[in-house]
């Protein structure tokens, strides 16, 4: 049964020339799960703010959105933390029944079933400044739940999240969709593990939004299909095997030869940048260490990135490198001129009100950098109207000015998609090949795979492997990339699709 | 149920009662009654009573009430041509006394009314109020971490010289100024969100956590009773008690040693609450 | 004036129930100045609290007003380059001029509310309730007309807020330590706490000439962007 007709709808913002959608025309069915991809930019966002009607936008809007039965619809959006509505975890899900006036004894049942069905009773009275990413983006989606939504929207819930909380988010709603009568669309950019589940694949392009019946009917535009869709493609397979792990398996095992096993190591040895050595490092004086004996080095003209989970003191050590901390033993030999850092949030790295007079404040020669980093025509703009991909480079451009020789950049991919992330990559290679020492932090595999010369995994305080992202990954079980968990069984260290991709076509087929 | 673990409500009744009393008289008894029981409760509940602090105060309030009031018969001493008298001097040591009663009250009334607590007192006021409230409370460690991340990424780029003064004091400003953006500009999506959520629905209502209990009854209704014997010893002129022209307390009666034993019991009703509860747990454990 | 009237009510309920309860303390008597001057400072800020429980409907401007206090109570935690120098009545003042009376008096009560759960709740957070919520409450209201923007003004203002806030908090000394209100008693102490009034004074001019353009610009195109406080 038909629960969302859209028909002929486009939408344009104020002071915008292109429209944000443009004749889009999509049926949903009451238990639909539909996984909406696309770049940013294409008009996912826009689409799903138009169907919650509270948070639609302002703008010029044309042709029809059609609710049938007249369903509560529910959104949760990507920043887990501007989502929060309250201090403690019990009052968030309390929320909404207290806008409706409802009484003691129903809000504490409603709540109390809430908590028990997402696992959310033993942080019940816990602050939600002491939750973590996943745990408030659980949190939110159980707030939401009280609502006793019949569609749910989710606009890139996980893409702020580590990997494994993403995961757990993606299982929770899953099982969610399981176990009710809930129809679901969801953005997003990793879809491996959805593409599969989902009953309707939309596709977003330029603000073109269609139903993606197969494979070829995706543009090589669209970054964000699975690893295994966008394989097939290029190794031209066509509708016998499933885009998934196992079938990756089966396809290249069934038609490719495995001859040549493995991908020769460039050498690269540049001149020492940085040095890190046996440092110990705490907050406080009676918190425990986060780094314990630590050592570290990365070269000039190389990206070195730090990998690790959540809390292994990552972040910490970039601290350390930039000088913001101390370590209370060890020593940290810099042999660049400068360092500069691309913090998390980078929005921190502004304080005025256009990005002229913020690039300004370091220095007045900064037109070559801006062209460089594509921002040029953002210049007028105040920092806070740019979209996240702009923000973050507008924030690299300011760190580059001050002319480090070693930057470092906490989490770049956090919240970007892939075409941005193609983006970070080119402008990090044309660093490096400056003779620029890039030092990364993160828990991206695949991001890491690709750009990498060098991964040091950071873990429980330390660095316990070491070594080129091929060693890494192909020795890693687990903690690894997609690429290299389809392609062990054929090849030995084969770590992202350019060099699956690679073996295949030296190998050949059958 | 220990004295923290009461119904705000009860914790309420109890609190503008023993405040309200010790505020309203200046009968040396009294006085010490309630700061003694007030003294008590905060080493028992609040671990720590900064005592020095306080009997400095308490000196300092002694010393300085002579110097301003010269009332009395009996002068100690001449100062500047002015009279220092002894009933002077007394006056000033109960009411600092009775001071430091009333600031060990807050205090105690601090330490046990937490947060969640007051957040449940304003929603019964006034619910809208007690979001702003509870936002306010989740925005101010979001803010303090801002900051630091701001501070942290000027410092690194080294935007503003920080050698001198001047310099630190350029970067402060600018770090605020920005975090004023930041804040905002992501409280507003959390505005989005609230509204989603129908905050701008009209009869908004106030859930909290606490259950009125049984013993929240019997408390309170124990505290209103006490609280009536003791008004009718205040407003009766057995409590009246002479500072001036002489020290004189001339209505003393076995009766009031009646309402004295009912107000002992009551400003003393959270350390004999907790000491029972103590005791009640420790039987109990005994006999697993 | 049509503006200014949509706060008289609140001004003429805060004077009845302030005329009732010194009726009251002078029909009690003397022995009671602290009770019912607490009581008369808690009074005082009911009539605001009610009218935003009824009036203030927009969760963007409710939140907008969280995020205000938040920043006045860790806004010490960040100047902490001189001891004593505190942004809280500048910030207050702000918040007043840019987003009206009501705000003012919401980010100034309540303010003084949070910042006292970390440093201590006394009979002296009532007090400091309403004096920080009048304080943002008149820096509203004179900026309805736009008299805050003249720079002189606005650093009188911030002058009488330090003074203002000084003098009530030495009538709370006073009779906090004594039942009864001695005027030379009250006098000492405003002349013992003279350099802690002037401290304030020139905080809060300090603070509003540095943060009053940065920060009034940025809430300025806050409240363009967002549509709110309009």
């Amino acid at each position: 049964m038909e629960i969302l007709n859209i028909k002929n709808l486009t939408f344009k913002y104020p002071q915008t020339a292109a429209d944000a959608i443009e004749n889009v025309s999509l049926s949903v069915n009451e238990g639909d799960f539909v996984l909406l991809c696309g770049s940013s930019g294409s008009g996912k966002t826009t689409l799903l703010r138009l169907l919650k009607e509270e948070l639609a936008p302002f703008g010029e809007r044309s042709g029809e959105i059609m609710f049938f039965n007249n369903p509560t619809v529910a959104l949760v959006g990507q920043n887990a933390e501007n989502q929060i509505v309250s201090d403690t975890v019990w009052h968030n899900l309390a929320f909404y029944l207290e806008s409706m006036g409802e009484d003691s004894n129903t809000i504490r049942s409603r709540v109390a079933e809430i908590a028990e069905f997402f696992d959310l009773s033993r942080l019940f009275h816990k602050e939600t400044a002491n939750l973590s990413g996943g745990e408030k983006q659980l949190l939110n989606l159980a707030s939401v739940m009280v609502t006793n939504p019949d569609i749910l929207l989710l606009d890139e819930p996980t893409s702020q999240l580590d990997p494994i909380a993403a995961r757990n988010f993606i299982e929770a709603v899953k099982r969610l969709y399981e176990e009710t009568n809930l129809t679901i669309i969801i953005s997003e950019h990793r879809t491996e593990e959805l593409w599969n589940f989902a009953n309707k694949v939309f596709v977003a392009e330029n603000g073109r939004i269609t139903e993606h019946k197969n494979s070829n009917d995706i543009s090589d535009d669209c970054i964000d299909i699975p690893f295994g869709v966008k394989l097939f493609k290029v190794l031209n397979e066509n509708g016998k095997y499933s885009p998934s792990i196992k079938g990756i398996r089966e396809f290249l095992k069934e038609n490719y030869k495995n001859d040549i096993t493995s991908i020769e190591e460039p050498q690269s040895a540049g001149e020492c940048a940085l040095e890190v050595k046996n440092i110990y490092f705490r907050y406080e004086k009676n918190s425990p260490d986060i780094l314990k004996g630590l050592n570290f080095t990365c070269n000039f003209g190389s990206i070195t990135t730090i990998l690790g989970g959540n809390g292994s003191g990552k972040s910490t050590l970039l601290s350390l490198i930039s000088k913001i901390n101390k370590p209370y033993s060890g020593k940290i030999h810099i042999y660049g001129k400068k360092v500069a850092v691309l913090p998390q949030n980078v929005k921190t790295v502004f304080t005025r009100d256009t990005l002229k007079e913020d690039l300004s404040l370091i220095t007045n020669n900064f037109q070559r950098v801006a062209e460089e980093l594509g921002i040029n025509h953002l210049l007028d703009k105040n920092p806070y109207d740019l979209s996240g991909g702009e923000v973050q480079r507008a924030a690299l451009a300011k760190i580059l000015l001050t002319e480090p020789d070693i930057i470092c950049l906490d989490e770049p991919t956090k919240g970007i998609d892939a075409k941005g992330k193609g983006t970070i990559q080119k402008i990090l290679k044309e660093l490096k090949n400056r003779g620029k020492a890039v030092i990364i932090v993160s828990h991206d595999a695949d991001f890491t795979a690709e750009i990498s010369d060098k991964c040091a995994f950071l873990f429980d305080d330390q660095i316990v492997s070491e070594g080129t992202p091929r060693q890494i990954f192909s020795s890693n079980k687990f903690y690894t990339t997609y690429a290299s968990l389809a392609s062990r069984q054929q090849f030995k260290n084969a770590v992202t699709l350019d060099d699956i991709i690679n073996l295949c076509q030296r190998n050949g087929r059958y | 149920m220990k004295f923290s673990e009461l119904h705000p409500l009860s914790l309420i009744v109890f609190f503008v009662s023993v405040i309200a009393f010790s505020m309203v008289t200046m009968n040396p008894i009294l006085v010490l009654l309630s700061f003694f029981a007030a003294l008590c409760s905060n080493l028992l509940i609040k671990n720590g009573s900064d005592i020095k602090l306080y009997l400095i105060l308490i000196l300092a309030i002694s010393i300085t009430n002579p110097l301003f009031s010269h009332n009395g018969e009996t002068v100690l001493f001449f100062l500047f041509d002015q009279r220092i008298t002894l009933e002077a001097f007394c006056y000033g040591v109960v009411s600092g006394v009775r001071l430091v009663g009333v600031i060990y009250w807050f205090r105690l009334f601090g330490a046990v009314f937490s947060q969640d607590k007051l957040n449940w007192f304003l929603g019964k006021m006034s619910p809208k109020l007690s979001v702003v409230f509870s936002m306010a409370l989740r925005f101010i460690p979001l803010v303090r971490k801002n900051a630091k991340d701001i501070y942290n990424s000027q410092l690194v780029m080294q935007t503003f010289d920080t050698s001198t003064l001047k310099g630190k004091f350029n970067l402060i400003i600018n770090v605020f100024s920005a975090l004023i953006s930041l804040s905002i500009e992501n409280a507003i999506e959390t505005a989005d969100t609230m509204r989603s959520r129908g905050f701008e629905n009209k009869n908004r209502s106030a859930f909290s956590l606490f259950r009125f209990k049984g013993k929240d009854i019997m408390f309170i209704i124990a505290v209103l009773i006490m609280d009536f014997v003791t008004a009718l010893y205040l407003f009766s002129p057995l409590e009246d008690f002479y500072y001036y022209p002489s020290i004189r307390f001339e209505n003393w009666e076995n009766s009031s040693l009646f309402f004295i034993f009912i107000y002992v019991i009551l400003f003393m009703l959270p350390v004999i609450n907790d000491i029972t509860e103590n005791l009640r747990w420790k039987y109990s454990i005994s006999k697993i | 004036m049509v503006v200014i009237k949509k706060y008289i009510k609140s001004l003429i309920a805060v004077a009845v129930l302030l005329g009732l309860s010194i009726i009251a303390s002078i029909y009690l008597q003397n022995e009671n100045y602290m009770l019912i001057s607490l009581l008369a400072a808690f009074i005082s800020c009911v009539p605001f609290f009610i009218s935003f429980e009824n009036n203030v409907q927009s969760s963007r401007e409710t939140v907008t007003i969280a995020v205000m206090i938040a920043l006045s109570v860790a806004g010490r935690f960040i100047f902490t380059l001189v001891p004593h120098f505190k942004p809280v009545t500048a910030l207050v003042i702000i918040t007043g001029m840019y987003f009206g009376p009501d705000a003012g008096f919401m980010t100034g009560s309540l303010t003084a509310l949070l910042s006292n759960m970390q440093h201590g709740q006394g009979p002296w957070t009532v007090f400091q309730m309403a004096v920080w919520g009048f304080i943002g409450f008149g820096a509203g209201i004179l900026n309805l007309k736009g008299l805050l923007k003249n720079r002189f003004v606005l650093i009188l203002y911030s002058a009488v807020a330090g003074v203002v806030y000084s003098l009530i908090m030495d009538i709370y000394t006073t009779i906090s330590t004594e039942s009864v209100f001695i005027v030379e008693k009250y006098l000492s102490y405003v002349l013992f706490s003279l350099p802690v009034m002037l401290e304030y004074i020139i905080s809060n001019i300090v603070f509003m000439l540095v943060l009053e353009k940065p920060i009034g610009k940025k809430l300025l195109r806050i409240k363009t962007k967002y549509g709110i406080f309009q």
